[in-house]
């Protein structure tokens, strides 16, 4: 078995980022099970690739300087266009059913540390998970996996907490619409009280600028100053952080 | 839908361009720091996306293929401005005011800053695995540059920002969290 030591920060690096090949990914996380060291190290690389991608997260076009390429109408002169944006499209799909197949592995992943527990005084497993886009699809993995987990802890005596954060677009999942997707969250609300969530207070503060209008949020939500801040204040509770 | 545009290879190709520009737009921004440059270095990617389009020759690889421009169009920019230094990197006293200090304080600037103090070919690297998503693969061949360096950069940086940025919570001030009823 490898431990701590033999792991290099490169190949820790390729590990978070889904680079390695199956048997690399089974021995890395076969060792992360026995080896508290070697957690701490790839949640501190997961530390700082969710920093990176939170800070530049709500980095839009600027209106004001935004222009169009000028638009000459060309006519066609050659027929396989057609052939290529098909593939493209082909390729984007391929590339979403991909991430929805590497969310799955995240989840796997939190499944697998779920053992050390960081938070020091406590042996409840504390698990952030957050979500920026306004994807029903990426809605439907949350809200099944918060279930998932939250159902099978219960069953097995084992405590958890969990915090669903939403920011940007993400905040529609908070929003109380009364769609099928709230809804569910609602009743995952009042059926666990070990669920939280969170609504990034930046997010609201520009939405209700841009409209004029207050957003309403679903019951016992709490209003977080920043998602950015939430999420480094948690990690450093030793609270595990899952991007959706 | 008009049919006409289904075979009209510009037109087509301008609606890929603009629905890539606020990527291209981001990542830019996250090099450079500086929004009317980001929007420039878009600018200039999708005008040359649009010449070159005959050299792209997997439409597969559009993506990729474009970032490749975006880092050639930064590259050249601070090739033709060596030479020159943006007043608004210099801080002056009188900017020392609560509000800059505010600024200072939060997180999403520490962060930014952290990621634009890298060495430019770290700073790439690590914004195009963690905000665009690409691959190790991608990556090199966007910049360039073999496999193995890519790693060892990816590396670098990310041990760099860990030094700077992981505790930087414990400096800032206990969070007020209030309870919508």
């Amino acid at each position: 078995m490898k431990r701590n030591e033999d792991f290099s920060d490169e190949v820790l690096n390729a590990f978070i980022d889904g680079e390695l090949d199956h048997d690399e990914r089974t021995q890395i996380l076969s060792a992360l099970r026995k080896d508290q060291h070697l957690t701490q190290r790839v949640c501190d690389l997961q530390k700082v690739r969710g920093l990176v991608q939170l800070a530049y997260s709500d980095e839009t076009l600027p209106q004001a300087i935004h222009s169009k390429i000028k638009n000459d109408h060309a006519w066609p002169k050659y027929s396989f266009v057609a052939m290529s944006l098909i593939l493209f499209g082909i390729f984007v799909g391929w590339k979403t059913s991909q991430s929805y197949y590497l969310e799955e592995n995240v989840l796997n992943f939190a499944e697998e540390v779920r053992d050390f527990p960081v938070h020091k005084n406590s042996n409840t497993w504390h698990v952030m998970l957050h979500v920026s886009n306004n994807d029903p699809r990426r809605f439907n993995i949350l809200l099944n996996e918060t279930e998932y987990l939250l159902k099978t802890h219960k069953k097995n005596h084992q405590p958890i907490e969990i915090e669903l954060l939403a920011n940007g677009k993400g905040i529609n999942l908070l929003k109380d619409k009364g769609s099928v997707l709230t809804e569910k969250l609602e009743q995952l609300t009042d059926k666990y009280p070990n669920l939280i969530l969170s609504a990034c207070g930046q997010t609201l503060a520009r939405l209700e600028k841009d409209t004029g209008e207050k957003v309403t949020l679903l019951p016992g939500t709490n209003v977080v100053r920043s998602a950015l801040y939430q999420v480094t204040k948690r990690q450093k509770e030793g609270w595990s952080y899952f991007r959706i | 839908m008009n049919i006409r545009n289904l075979f009209n290879k510009n037109h087509e190709l301008k609606q890929q361009l603009e629905q890539l520009r606020p990527r291209l737009y981001r990542l830019a921004f996250s090099w450079c720091q500086d929004h009317a440059l980001a929007d420039d270095l878009a600018q200039d990617t999708m005008i040359k996306a649009l010449k070159n389009y005959q050299q792209l020759k997997d439409p597969k690889k559009l993506d990729s293929w474009a970032f490749s421009i975006l880092h050639n169009c930064y590259r050249d920019y601070f090739r033709r401005n060596k030479n020159m230094e943006d007043i608004d990197n210099h801080e002056f006293e009188a900017e020392q005011q609560p509000e800059t200090d505010y600024e200072n304080y939060s997180i999403t600037d520490a962060v930014r800053k952290a990621v634009k103090d890298l060495p430019a070919n770290q700073c790439q690297i690590i914004t195009l695995i963690d905000l665009e998503g690409f691959s190790y693969t991608e990556v090199a061949q966007i910049l360039d540059v073999p496999m193995g360096t890519v790693m060892s950069r990816l590396c670098r940086a990310r041990k760099t920002l860990a030094r700077k940025l992981l505790h930087y919570s414990e400096e800032t001030q206990a969070v007020n969290i209030r309870r919508i009823k």
